[in-house]
């Protein structure tokens, strides 16, 4: 699966949980949502390997 | 440091919390001067680009109105960027001018991603060209009447109440408790340097009925509640609050109060809008339940908290105009230029919507 997140950018040859893809491209700390393939990821939920993967921030300002 | 240099740093200091702006680069975009201008879209690129810190004017800059909020004004004898029309974002540096051509036939609504291109451009170097992206919906007037509930005047508030306004809103609920700031003033298009300390709800009472003597503007200063909610029943209620708390709030008040909301919120250069109802995933179902807001302040620039109200107002418009509505997340990144739109489908075990 191929991730973005900002400017950064990661390639996963497998499928992988929710939990573990945050914790590789340690981002375990920010306030981030996952989408793959244009869909929202929650937790518990596995990326299939061939995902496009977008990391985005968990925006709250106004 | 000198003065001037320490005023614009305490001045700009919200966008300083942004990654790959500092100090230096700061000061650098204060060297640019701005001279005169054609047609409204240069004039908001321009506005959006000064507010971000490109601090210098020349005697024929055309949008004076801005001046009384902008105090770090500097006034110059030369421009130092030219604008002109082209068919793409063209970036060219002769001597210490910079040319900067776009397409003039562009809606306004594309002024906050050609004034994140420019800004990204003067932090690396590098800008895209070409203005492929679709936007959730257009920024028409407003042809049949309705009631919108705005909540939070701040950095989305602010310039997405002056865009309705403008497009012919005729009655409008503000629900704002707080008071103006300096370290957010650029960012929030109602206010003045003057009006720092003041509660925005006071200034906007004044300055709403001076500039839009034909609408009825309801302010109310304190927070938002579902009784506040229920008790002004409007078509629809624009959420620009500054933390996920009050998001929650709007959420589940207008959920079970059965009147649609539109949600907006901004982080450095990225955003995202959404228009939610009844029959939709809610934000809950987006965010999850646990979010916990903190104190720290948020690093935001202007024209990203500018495009996210132009955003919020245009979905408003299509709602208002023929109940339009639009049902995935559309989020934006102005530094990377990525414009995606997001489906969030409902959990199992959602207490609001499912």
């Amino acid at each position: 699966m191929e991730v973005v997140y900002g400017q950064k950018r990661w390639s996963f040859d497998r499928a992988m949980p929710l939990e573990r893809l945050v914790e590789e491209t340690g981002l375990r700390r920010e306030a981030v949502l996952v989408m793959a393939d244009g869909r929202l990821i929650r937790e518990g939920e596995t990326i299939p390997a061939g995902s496009k993967v977008l990391i985005i921030s968990a925006a709250n300002g106004g | 440091m000198d003065m001037e240099s320490e005023f614009l740093l305490n001045w700009y200091e919200r966008q300083l919390l942004v990654k790959g702006i500092d100090d230096r680069l700061q000061l650098k975009l204060s060297g640019e001067t701005f001279g005169r201008l054609t047609g409204e879209l240069e004039e908001l690129v321009a506005e959006l680009l000064i507010r971000s810190g490109l601090s210098g004017i020349t005697k024929e800059f055309p949008r004076q109105e801005i001046l009384p909020f902008y105090s770090p004004l500097i006034y110059r004898q030369e421009e130092t960027v030219i604008f002109e029309d082209g068919p793409l974002l063209e970036i060219v540096v002769e001597k210490e001018k910079k040319r900067i051509s776009f397409p003039h036939s562009l809606p306004s609504a594309f002024a906050p991603i050609i004034a994140g291109r420019i800004f990204s451009w003067f932090m690396d170097g590098k800008y895209e060209k070409a203005f492929n992206m679709k936007l959730p919906a257009g920024l028409d007037r407003i042809g049949r009447p309705g009631k919108v509930m705005v909540v939070g005047a701040g950095g989305l508030g602010a310039p997405l109440i002056k865009i309705l306004l403008d497009r012919g809103l005729k009655d409008i609920a503000i629900v704002e408790p707080g008071e103006i700031k300096l370290n957010n003033l650029h960012r929030q298009i109602l206010y003045d340097y003057g009006d720092v300390g003041y509660p925005k709800a006071t200034i906007l009472e004044r300055k709403l009925s001076r500039m839009y003597p034909s609408a009825r503007v309801k302010i109310y200063r304190e927070r938002f509640t579902e009784a506040l909610l229920r008790s002004e029943k409007p078509d629809l209620v624009v959420s620009c609050v500054d933390n996920y708390g009050a998001r929650y709030e709007i959420n589940d008040s207008s959920y079970r109060s059965g009147i649609p909301y539109v949600d907006s919120a901004v982080d450095g250069f990225s955003g995202y809008v959404m228009f939610r109802r009844r029959g939709l995933a809610c934000y809950r179902c987006f965010m999850g339940d646990d979010r916990k807001d903190t104190t720290a302040p948020k690093g935001i620039l202007p024209f990203t908290s500018y495009f996210g109200a132009m955003l919020q107002a245009a979905v408003t418009i299509d709602f208002l105009n023929r109940r339009g509505s639009i049902e995935k997340v559309f989020w934006f990144d102005l530094r990377n230029d990525m414009y995606e739109e997001i489906d969030i489908g409902k959990r199992e075990n959602c207490k609001v919507c499912n």
